[in-house]
């Protein structure tokens, strides 16, 4: 196998990580709308630490995707 | 690849200076640092220079921007941390403008590049380590080591608890990295599909969906901006106050 096809090929297995990231924002956000559903009055703190939450799940996927870069912009 | 989307964060030399035999030339990076460090002083300058006890439009963004990270530091620090609020502020709006400047056409984006970022949050980190050995002396050691753990797992977590302590700075850089380069990539690629459509005769009018798709994504990557920046701002402040705290265990 040539280096460049290599190359695709393990971008592509990178982003596996993506399937995780999905389970994981499908958990995080099934649990903020149930929660709020529950007791509406705290939907405020709720909303911000559940804004916390995602921004450092989707870090989980970024930190793949710059793996993927990585591995395809650089020699 | 005919249209790179890395083209948009190549540093290039501005103004080439040496000093000592150091290289200390102005890039676009740092060119994009001073102008944003300008434009907040200037937002200051004018919000504050005709202030009054009804605001007008700029003091009124400033006071919300004031207010918002007051009412971060206030939640994740309580009163204690009052003495972080000057650098958190500082470090919050440098961060959103250089985001929110970055997303203009042409513009640098300098929170792209990962020496910026990960710079920013070794100070923190750092910083943390200093005022977290000068408040509690070596009891800071003790966050190491929890208590009412087996005697026989206390080295397995010292070394867990070491690594995720090391890590702290390397994941807060590389988040703010990794989202502002994957927004400004999105856009270039779709971009890119605007351009190869539209050079297809006869459907040369469906260029308008990437095109609009582009427009969202925009209006997306404003929000991740501001989000990011107080991800950042929040996180610092968690880890600064920590050290502030007198030893729990």
């Amino acid at each position: 196998m040539d280096a460049g096809a290599a190359k695709l090929i393990g971008a592509g297995i990178s982003v596996i990580a993506l399937f995780g990231v999905g389970i994981g924002l499908g958990n995080l956000f099934s649990s903020l709308v149930k929660s709020i559903a529950r007791n509406p009055s705290a939907k405020n703190d709720l909303v911000s630490t559940g804004m916390l939450c995602f921004a450092l799940l989707e870090s989980i996927a970024l930190l793949a995707f710059v793996v993927a870069m990585i591995i395809l912009f650089t020699a | 690849m005919a249209n790179d989307p890395m083209a948009a964060f190549v540093v290039k030399n501005v103004l080439p200076m040496e000093l000592f035999g150091l290289d200390i030339s102005i890039t676009n990076s740092s060119l994009y640092m001073f102008l944003v460090v300008l434009l907040v002083c200037a937002l200051f300058w004018i919000g504050t220079s005709d202030r009054g006890l009804v605001p007008g439009k700029i003091q009124c963004v400033l006071e919300k921007l004031f207010s918002f990270t007051r009412d971060v530091v206030n939640t994740n620090a309580g009163a204690r941390g009052a003495v972080l609020f000057p650098y958190l502020f500082a470090l919050f709006l440098f961060i959103a403008f250089g985001n929110v400047v970055g997303l203009f056409p042409f513009a640098f984006s300098f929170t792209s590049q990962l020496v910026v970022t990960v710079g920013m949050a070794v100070v923190v980190f750092v910083s943390s380590i200093v005022i977290g050995l000068f408040a509690q002396g070596l009891g800071f050691f003790q966050r190491f080591c929890p208590s009412g753990i087996p005697g026989y797992l206390i080295p397995f977590f010292i070394v867990i608890e070491l690594m995720s302590f090391l890590f702290r700075p390397l994941s807060l850089g590389i988040r703010l990295f990794a989202n502002m380069v994957s927004g400004h990539i999105m856009i270039d690629v779709i971009a890119g599909f605007a351009a190869s459509i539209a050079g297809v005769v006869a459907v040369s009018f469906l260029a308008v969906v990437p095109v609009a798709v582009d427009v969202l994504l925009n209006v997306f990557k404003l929000v991740v901006c501001m989000l990011q920046a107080y991800v950042f701002t929040v996180l610092s402040c968690m880890y600064l106050s920590e050290s502030l705290e007198a030893p729990a265990h």
